[in-house]
C-alpha cells in the first residue's frame, strides 16, 4: 500500500466503461481515492476493480443508492481492500432494508420459482454490501442532505440528496413490506446520493441515479451553497426521462449546467438515454457518452423473441460502448483537462 | 417457457375491425393487441358481413411476470424452457385490462396467427396465471455465507453508529 502521495496537486475524475452500470474512480490530491459506485464492464474494457483502487488508500467507498448495476463490483472492494476509511450510503435503517430484500410478494404459479430466483440478486447483493462492511467493521457514513459538507483532502464535498424526509419514507415502507401490509417496493433511484465536489472553483456534480423528486430539492441547496455552474456533471440515472424536467418551467439538473459543461453518460440498455433528454444534453452541454442505448440499440437483437406488438422492445443487455473510460483532471488554479475519452461532437461511431 | 395451444381455447369470437390495407390496428377485445405483420394488396375495405370468418392458429404460448410498472410501460421477463428470463417492455394497456396489475403477478401470453381474406396476423392475449389479490410472501433462498452477512449488517448498522 503506497503512502497518500504528495505528487498528486489536482483532483481526477475517471469515469470507466461499466456495462449497464456506473463506476467512477475520484483520485484526490493527496493521492487517495473515493469510489463512487462499481459495476464490471460487459465488454471487458474496463480492468477488474481491485486493479483500479490497487496500492491506494481509500478516503470511501460510496454506494450512491441501494440497486446492483450502481454497487455489484464494490463487494469486491469491501471484501478485500486492505485501508477503507468509510463507507458511505444513504439507507436509513440498514436492518429493515436488509430484511425485507429476504423476501417478495410472489404468485402460486408454474413460474413461481422463476420470479423467486429473479429477485435473489437483489438481496444478495445488498446483503453482500453491508455485510462485509459489517464483518470488516468499516465505519459508515449516511449521506443525507441536510448533513455538513465534508472536506476530504482539500476537495469539499456536498451533499445535495437524499433529503431526510425520503429517507424515511423508505423506511416505513420496508417496515410495511416486512410485516406484509404493503406489496410494492418505493424505486430505490428516490435514495440516490447527489454529490457535488468542490476544487479549484470548478464544480462536479455527480448525478447518480436522483429522479426529478431529487433535483428539486438539490437545486434549492445547490442555490443556498452558491455553487458554481458544474464544470462536469454525471447525467442522472442514465439519460431516463424520470431524472430531468421535460418542460420549459420544470426545474432539471441542467439548471445546474452552462455550455460550458461536460456532461458524462452511461447508458448501458436500449432504452436509456430518452431522445429527448439526450436532445436536451447536446443543445446545454458538452454531451460524451461511455454506453449510449440509443446509438448501440441497432447492433444489438432488438426483439430477441420476434414479438409483433407495437411498442414492445426488448431491454438488451449488450450494447457496445461508445469509449473505455472518460478522465478529467482539475489542478488548484481551476484548470479543467480532459486527459482520456472524447465527446460525442468528436465520435468517430455517433450517428448524424 | 413456451407451448403449444389447444385450439378449444382460443376465443375468436370477438368482433373484427380490420380493413384490407391495414397494417395495424387494436382490437376492442379486452387484453388483446392485434399486430398485422404481413397483408395482402387489398385496395377496398373489407365489410363485416361479406368476409369469411378468420382461420386462428395458434402459435405460441410464452409465460411471463411483471417486473415493474413504468408509466405506459411494463417491464416484464419472459420466462424460457432454459430458465432463463427475457426482459421486454410492452405498452401497459393491454396487460392491465386483462387485470394483470401487479408486480411479481405471473401471465400467459398466447401468440395467435390469424388468416382472413389473404390477410396474415398475428394476435396476442393476456391472461393472469394468478389474481392480482392472491400474492403470498415468498422467503429468498440463502446459505450460511449469506446468513452470517446478514447478521454482521445487523449487527454493524443495527448499533447507531452511523456519523
Amino acid at each position: 500500500m503506497q503512502p497518500c502521495s504528495t505528487l498528486e496537486t489536482g483532483l481526477t475524475i475517471d469515469f470507466f466503461e461499466s456495462g449497464v452500470g456506473e463506476t467512477i474512480r475520484i483520485t484526490f490530491p493527496d493521492g487517495g481515492l473515493g469510489i463512487v459506485d462499481a459495476h464490471p464492464s460487459g465488454s471487458g474494457h474496463r480492468p477488474p476493480i481491485l486493479e483500479l483502487v490497487r496500492d491506494r488508500p481509500l478516503h470511501f467507498v460510496c454506494l450512491t443508492h441501494p440497486h446492483a448495476d450502481h454497487g455489484k463490483d464494490l463487494v469486491p472492494i469491501l471484501e478485500h481492500h486492505p485501508s477503507i476509511a468509510s463507507f458511505w450510503h444513504t439507507l436509513s435503517d440498514v436492518s429493515v432494508f436488509v430484511f425485507s430484500a429476504g423476501q417478495i410478494a410472489n404468485f402460486r404459479s408454474p413460474i413461481r420459482e422463476a420470479v423467486r430466483r429473479f429477485h435473489e440478486g437483489w438481496g444478495r447483493f445488498l446483503t453482500e454490501i453491508y455485510g462485509n462492511v459489517g464483518k470488516r467493521k468499516i465505519p459508515h457514513h449516511k449521506l443525507r442532505a441536510d448533513l455538513e459538507s465534508t472536506e476530504v483532502a482539500g476537495v469539499k464535498i456536498h451533499i445535495l440528496s437524499p433529503e431526510e424526509s425520503i429517507q424515511n419514507r423508505f423506511t416505513e415502507a420496508y417496515k410495511e413490506i416486512a410485516i406484509e401490509e404493503r406489496k410494492k417496493f418505493p424505486d430505490p433511484n428516490a435514495l440516490s446520493a447527489i454529490l457535488a465536489l468542490e476544487f479549484g472553483g470548478r464544480t462536479v456534480l455527480l448525478g447518480a441515479d436522483a429522479l426529478k423528486v431529487n433535483w428539486e430539492s438539490a437545486a434549492k441547496k445547490y442555490r443556498r451553497l452558491n455553487l458554481d455552474k458544474a464544470t462536469i456533471l454525471k447525467v442522472p440515472h442514465h439519460g431516463a426521462a424520470n431524472a430531468m424536467g421535460l418542460k420549459k418551467k420544470d426545474p432539471s439538473y441542467l439548471d445546474h449546467c452552462s455550455h460550458e459543461t461536460v456532461s458524462v453518460l452511461f447508458a448501458g440498455d436500449v432504452d436509456h438515454p430518452d431522445s429527448r433528454v439526450e436532445a436536451k444534453l447536446k443543445g446545454k452541454t458538452h454531451l460524451a457518452c461511455l454506453v449510449n442505448g440509443l446509438h448501440g440499440a441497432n447492433q444489438v437483437n432488438a426483439n430477441p423473441l420476434g414479438l409483433m406488438i407495437p411498442g414492445a422492445k426488448a431491454v438488451a443487455r449488450s450494447i457496445p460502448p461508445c469509449q473505455p473510460v472518460i478522465s478529467f483532471r482539475i489542478d488548484r488554479s481551476g484548470t479543467v483537462e480532459q486527459t482520456a475519452g472524447h465527446r460525442c461532437a468528436d465520435c468517430p461511431n455517433a450517428p448524424d | 417457457m413456451t407451448g403449444t395451444l389447444d385450439k378449444s381455447e382460443i376465443d375468436d369470437s370477438f368482433p373484427w375491425t380490420i380493413r384490407g390495407g391495414d397494417r395495424l390496428s387494436a382490437m376492442p377485445h379486452l387484453g388483446t393487441v392485434r399486430s398485422v405483420a404481413f397483408t395482402a394488396a387489398v385496395e377496398t375495405p373489407i365489410s363485416r358481413g361479406l368476409r369469411q370468418k378468420p382461420r386462428t392458429t395458434p402459435k405460441r404460448r410464452l409465460r411471463g411476470f411483471v417486473i415493474a410498472f413504468r408509466g405506459q410501460e411494463v417491464r416484464v421477463g419472459f420466462v424460457q424452457a432454459d430458465e432463463s428470463i427475457i426482459e421486454y417492455l410492452l405498452p401497459i394497456g393491454s396487460l392491465q385490462k386483462a387485470g394483470i396489475t401487479e408486480e411479481n403477478q405471473p401471465f400467459e401470453m398466447d401468440e395467435i396467427e390469424e388468416t382472413s381474406d389473404g390477410e396474415y396476423s398475428l394476435t396476442y392475449r393476456y391472461r393472469p396465471m394468478a389474481p392480482a389479490s392472491s400474492a403470498v410472501t415468498d422467503i429468498l433462498k440463502s446459505d450460511e455465507r449469506l446468513a452470517e452477512l446478514r447478521d454482521a449488517a445487523l449487527q454493524h448498522f443495527g448499533n447507531g453508529t452511523d456519523h
